[in-house]
């Protein structure tokens, strides 16, 4: 087996095309931008082409051919979407900090705050949004337990599950159990609860550490001249993970992201037991429960096969032991 | 456990030796906002006065220019697929394999060597792309390889545990090298949680193994510098075991960058487009991603019973540690022991690996400092220069 690296001559013209023809218009949009700052044409054209970067299924309100599309379609277009997503946040980031230092050149110095100030506070104001949709992302429900928690939170509990089969037979099985699902479903809302309870508890540790860390960057920020837009983040990165680390050594956070941890373990745990067994079983699939309990008893056998098997082998062991001695003694004897 | 390496997605200036010529890597504990246009190509070397209208347009206009570079690199790569060296699959049991890497032709041929890889991520680092591979390395110096390749367990095998791992695939695996072979002993080098499950074994089998080599091996989990141990002392492990349900590979991964939040996010996005500047740079990344993002799921039991028995209780160090029914004792290890361990290494700090020393009653134990982090040493252009060459001298001494 050999992993080699290629280099694919045939590549798709038309994603060439459009990447070409994109990166021209990004281009001219900063050309532009260089010559006056006069933006506010090439703003919103920078921004749709942007914005159609990371989401295929908009529609262009401008007519030109597609300048992103084919960027979605070569081997690696992750990372080509993370590449221009990242270059459409750069270029929002960047055109605000032109603009605050446009201003300082248009205004007296009485009139401004401090530089290093306003950059300061458009480079937090920056992260703590894309940060925030981040973690939106990152703790999405998985959709079983949405889906579970939009049955339970409606009126029906039952009905994503009756509406699985029409025939009335199963509808009244499931009527049945009504009891029980009433039961698990306080159980899911109560796992439910203490989930939202041990994320909004951990999301104070997190927003905590980024006051403090956005506090030590304005600071430190003041004390030195910013040269390049990369020190603003490698700056906050040093504080940040600075500040992490110390935070990680905090038994209040360690209890939160344990709490948290649980917290999504057992509302998992929850979800899995929504449904009895026995719905399962009338709807002719294989109830969780059976499976584990299968699963357990497979185990066990294999388990007990290998002890087995190590039986055998040292008992062979033995015999060949005893047999090659008992050889030795009849040519002795012979 | 894993194999995250903090710096593998950093800058180019924040870089250990991951395709990066092993430089020291700067301290997170002290900010260092004034780096040098020389230490960080994605700089704009001209540009030193203070930030204003024109040095930013400027700096924005090369970021433009590193973008496009970086898009063109893309488009002039075909898929990816970590693996370079030839091998052969001798055994297979269930869904693990025993790959066998022969020698390469030239020069003499030396004992070989049983490589045992953790369960986190998969083994293919040991043999990432040309260039970039340990195994290769060894054997182009005449050390044939057997490597123990875990598979990827599904939901079917929830219910493995440390005991199957250790006392059967590891036991079996290994019986089959040393037939294989032809041999009654093998020199064995665990990885990892694969050197911590590697020490279980030469404990419980110390007649099997000649000698034990472990690379970024975490033995004391409780030093205080154990970021992983911190977080996963309140998990709760009942709840694993209840539920029956793998670890996914991605939540890991997630956790693991979680540990150094801005170096694993923020950064690594920021240099993305510095990184993919050239084909055989972006091909470079890409393998590495690629491996990084490819991770098993962890049989949900084993994961259970690794973070109680090492995370939470340290057995390894407070003893009575006890795989299946038999108990795990170092003090077994009498073989020759070469420990490495990585200086910059934040997933096994150096102290968790060093702590080996005194655990055995190994008379020949060595230990020897490799400047990178936990990735690099297996993949640093410079680690790659220089550790293959020590285990090889080192078998050969030991075998002296």
């Amino acid at each position: 087996m050999t992993g080699k690296n290629r280099q694919d001559d045939s590549q798709d013209p038309t994603s060439s095309d459009f990447m070409h023809q994109w990166l021209t218009s990004q281009q001219r949009f900063w050309q532009t931008l260089g010559q006056g700052l006069d933006t506010s044409q090439h703003t919103s054209r920078q921004h749709s082409s942007n914005q159609h970067s990371s989401s295929q299924a908009e529609t262009k309100t401008e007519k030109e051919p597609d300048a992103t599309a084919g960027v979605h379609t070569g081997t690696h277009s992750h990372w080509q979407e993370t590449l221009i997503e990242h270059n459409r946040q750069l270029t929002e980031l960047g055109q605000q900090l032109l603009e605050a230092l446009q201003q300082q050149t248009d205004q007296t110095a009485e009139q401004q705050p401090p530089l290093q100030q306003q950059l300061a506070e458009l480079f937090i104001k920056h992260l703590r949004r894309n940060a925030r949709l981040r973690n939106i992302d990152q703790w999405q429900l998985p959709p079983a337990i949405a889906q579970g928690l939009k049955n339970l939170l409606g009126e029906q509990p039952l009905m994503g599950i009756a509406t699985l089969s029409r025939f009335p037979f199963l509808q009244q099985a499931l009527g049945q159990r009504h009891q029980h699902y009433q039961h698990q479903g306080q159980a899911l809302l109560h796992a439910w609860q203490d989930f939202t309870e041990a994320y909004t508890a951990y999301s104070a540790q997190e927003d905590q550490l980024f006051q403090q860390c956005s506090e030590q960057f304005t600071m430190a920020l003041e004390n030195q001249p910013l040269q390049q837009l990369d020190e603003l983040f490698q700056l906050w990165a040093d504080i940040y993970d600075r500040l992490h680390l110390e935070q990680l050594e905090n038994t209040t956070y360690q209890a939160a992201y344990g709490k948290l941890l649980n917290a999504a373990l057992e509302l998992r745990q929850q979800s899995q037991s929504m449904a009895a067994a026995e719905d399962y079983r009338a709807l002719g699939l294989v109830p969780l429960s059976d499976y584990q309990t299968l699963l357990k008893q497979q185990h066990q056998l294999r388990k007990q096969q290998r002890r087995q098997q190590q039986q055998i082998g040292t008992l062979e062991q033995r015999l060949n032991e005893l047999e090659q001695r008992l050889a030795a003694k009849e040519s002795d004897s012979t | 456990m894993t194999p995250l390496d903090g710096a593998e997605h950093n800058a180019p200036a924040l870089s250990d030796d991951v395709g990066n010529q092993g430089a020291e890597k700067s301290n997170p504990q002290q900010p260092s906002t004034q780096k040098s246009s020389t230490e960080n190509p994605t700089q704009v070397t001209e540009n030193t006065r203070p930030l204003d209208t024109d040095s930013l347009l400027a700096q924005l206009h090369n970021r433009q220019q590193q973008l496009e570079q970086g898009l063109h690199s893309l488009q002039q790569l075909s898929s990816i697929s970590p693996g370079c060296s030839p091998y052969e699959v001798v055994f297979e049991l269930e869904k693990t394999l025993l790959r066998y890497y022969p020698a390469q032709p030239q020069g003499r041929i030396m004992r070989p060597v049983f490589i045992v890889y953790a369960l986190v991520n998969r083994p293919e680092i040991l043999d990432l792309q040309p260039g970039r591979s340990l195994i290769a390395e060894l054997t182009r110096q005449g050390t044939p390889v057997y490597l123990l390749d875990w598979g990827s367990p599904d939901s079917a095998d929830c219910l493995l545990d440390l005991d199957d791992y250790i006392n059967h695939y590891l036991d079996q695996h290994f019986s089959q090298a040393l037939a294989h072979s032809d041999r009654q002993q093998l020199d064995l080098l665990g990885v990892c949680q694969g050197g911590t499950f590697s020490l279980c074994y030469t404990a419980l089998q110390p007649k099997r193994v000649r000698s034990l080599i472990t690379m970024v091996t975490p033995v004391d989990f409780h030093t205080p510098d154990n970021r992983l141990a911190l977080l996963l002392k309140q998990l709760d492990t009942r709840l694993i075991r209840h539920q029956l349900s793998n670890i996914p590979g991605s939540a890991l991964y997630g956790a693991f960058k979680s540990l150094a939040p801005m170096r694993q996010g923020m950064l690594q996005e920021l240099n993305l487009a510095a990184r993919l500047s050239t084909p055989q740079q972006a091909s470079d990344f890409l393998h590495t991603q690629h491996w990084l993002q490819h991770s098993p799921d962890l049989a949900a039991m084993a994961f259970a019973e690794f973070v109680e028995l090492f995370y939470q209780q340290n057995r390894l160090v407070a003893g009575g540690l006890m795989i299946g029914n038999q108990a795990v004792d170092l003090q077994q290890i009498i073989q020759p022991v070469l420990n490495l361990y990585a200086a910059q290494d934040h997933l096994v700090p150096p102290a968790s690996s060093r702590r080996l020393r005194g655990l055995t009653r190994s008379s020949r134990y060595a230990e020897r400092r490799i400047n990178s982090g936990h990735i690099g040493i297996f993949i640093g252009r410079k680690p790659l220069q220089r550790v293959p060459g020590l285990i090889t001298e080192w078998l050969e001494q030991e075998k002296a």
